[in-house]
């Protein structure tokens, strides 16, 4: 079964499209939402949670449609927001007291694990902690309730190296469990280059690709040779040029790459503002 | 729907002690004799605008949009605004009413109609403020509806302070029939203003 479905998703703001966007989250492993700000990551979030209306296009989540009228399926959703959006006043305490009233599932014993886990403290109120506290707190709600699919906008976004390794780690053992999945989206290129399973590029409300991270990440390499090198190489297999004084530099189709040339390793934050820039022919 | 009304009256405690404190002060000023219509419509009016008041306490937070992603209907979302309405102009008219009917035994006899016809009165008052108000916000969120907020504040409190004595007025009116009808009045203004902001919830993006 799919974690997530989504299939010709459109919905147009003024100044802004997300174009019949096609995404297919397998259930058990990590879809990387990345783009950059105005990509569309947040609104195809909301559009997911039913929180905005979409223009066309059909979203099914763990099999069923998402809607208002569907709580049931809301229980099996763990969500961060980039705002995260726990009442400002209230504490860890209280934000648990609440929560057990709101979620059949709430799992008070691994609440508190989280809390101690992250180090949250339980009598701050929210408004007074960091902006990083906030985003672990939020993540302590969405994993103590027992959901089956996580959804995190930006929600390593303000952690500190050592905290962000910390989430990262329960994100993975989380998706230990085969059932589990999770949809994350950040402009953190180096956080979804770790953990995800799949990787999704959205650009200015498009999808230029999703597709298995490590099928990605061997198709393109990263090409560093002479100008004249590059200039006898098949212009289709470059995604992306960059030349100096001091030789030619190429995001290249390892496939399409003649035998011989040294190819290294291309990171995803390469790729993408590799093809963002193709795109945009910069 | 238990954990949102927890966290409504938690959000109460944290961000509207001061009008409970005002309301008080009122509450007390009406029953120690001062009854002229503002003082005892204020208390009322400020428990009606407090559930208007934490919305927009919600969506500074972002509560509203994280709400919606929350195992709650927007219907259950809106019913706990309108509970925590109702507890608190409940409270303040029983509070009223106490006042009052302790004012009257005190002045020589409680005279139950103009009583009843009293808290009729304010039960309306209350209530037509947040009736008004909270589909506004509802669908347009507080920020925009904030227009429309002081408004009716302003309408209402010029129409308390030129409403002269209210108890002499009452005095005067006082027919028990009355007191149903109004109260009537004010649970019909709620419902229909409930189904309007539920409605408008519905459709409104977050």
């Amino acid at each position: 079964m799919n974690a997530l479905e989504l299939q010709g998703l459109c919905k147009s703001y003024d100044g802004f499209t997300l174009d019949r966007l096609n995404l297919v989250l397998p259930a058990g492993y990590i879809l990387g939402l990345i783009g950059e700000n105005g990509a569309g990551k947040s609104t195809t979030i909301r559009l997911i949670l039913d929180m905005i209306r979409r223009d066309s296009g059909t979203i099914r989540v763990l099999g069923q449609e998402n809607g208002e009228e569907n709580p049931a399926l809301r229980e099996q959703i763990g969500v961060v927001l980039d705002e995260v959006g726990l009442p400002d006043c209230m504490n860890a305490g209280q934000i648990g007291r609440v929560m057990r009233g709101i979620y059949r599932q709430w799992d008070e014993g691994a609440y508190r694990n989280c809390l101690d886990r992250l180090s949250i403290p339980e009598q701050q109120a929210f408004r007074s902690l960091s902006r990083g506290t906030k985003m672990k707190l939020g993540l302590a709600v969405a994993l103590s309730h027992r959901p089956k699919l996580l959804i995190l906008d930006e929600a390593t976004n303000g952690l500190d190296p050592v905290v962000r390794e910390t989430v990262l780690d329960m994100l993975r053992e989380f998706t230990r469990d085969a059932d589990h999945s999770i949809l994350i989206s950040s402009h953190i290129v180096s956080d979804l280059e770790r953990i995800a399973d799949y990787i999704a590029f959205l650009h200015r409300g498009r999808l230029l690709l999703c597709e298995e991270k490590d099928l990605l990440l061997e198709r393109y390499g990263l090409l560093r040779c002479t100008k004249e090198q590059l200039a006898a190489m098949d212009p289709c297999a470059i995604v992306r040029r960059r030349l100096s004084a001091y030789g030619a530099e190429a995001v290249v189709e390892r496939g399409k790459a003649p035998a011989g040339l040294p190819l290294g390793p291309v990171s995803l934050e390469e790729l993408f503002v590799s093809m963002v820039r193709e795109g945009e022919g910069l | 729907m238990k954990g949102l009304l927890r966290k409504e009256f938690l959000l109460l405690w944290a961000h509207c002690r001061v009008l409970l404190l005002i309301m008080a002060v009122f509450l007390v000023a009406a029953a120690a004799g001062h009854a002229s219509a503002f003082i005892l419509a204020y208390p009322v009016l400020l428990a009606g605008v407090v559930s208007v008041t934490l919305i927009s306490y919600d969506e500074r937070s972002g509560w509203n949009a994280y709400s919606a992603a929350l195992p709650c209907t927007r219907a259950q979302l809106v019913t706990a605004k309108y509970a925590l309405l109702l507890c608190c102009l409940a409270c303040c008219l029983l509070l009223v009413g106490v006042g009052q009917g302790v004012r009257m035994a005190l002045a020589g006899g409680v005279d139950w109609r103009a009583l009843l016809t009293l808290l009729g009165l304010l039960a309306v008052l209350g209530a037509a403020a947040p009736a008004i108000l909270l589909p506004i916000v509802f669908r347009l969120g507080a920020e925009k509806g904030r227009l429309a907020y002081y408004l009716v504040i302003i309408v209402f409190c010029v129409a308390a302070a030129l409403g002269g004595d209210a108890v002499d007025v009452l005095w005067a009116i006082s027919p028990i029939r009355l007191a149903l009808p109004l109260l009537l009045c004010a649970v019909l203004l709620l419902l229909l203003s409930w189904r309007l902001s539920i409605r408008f919830y519905r459709r409104r993006e977050l």
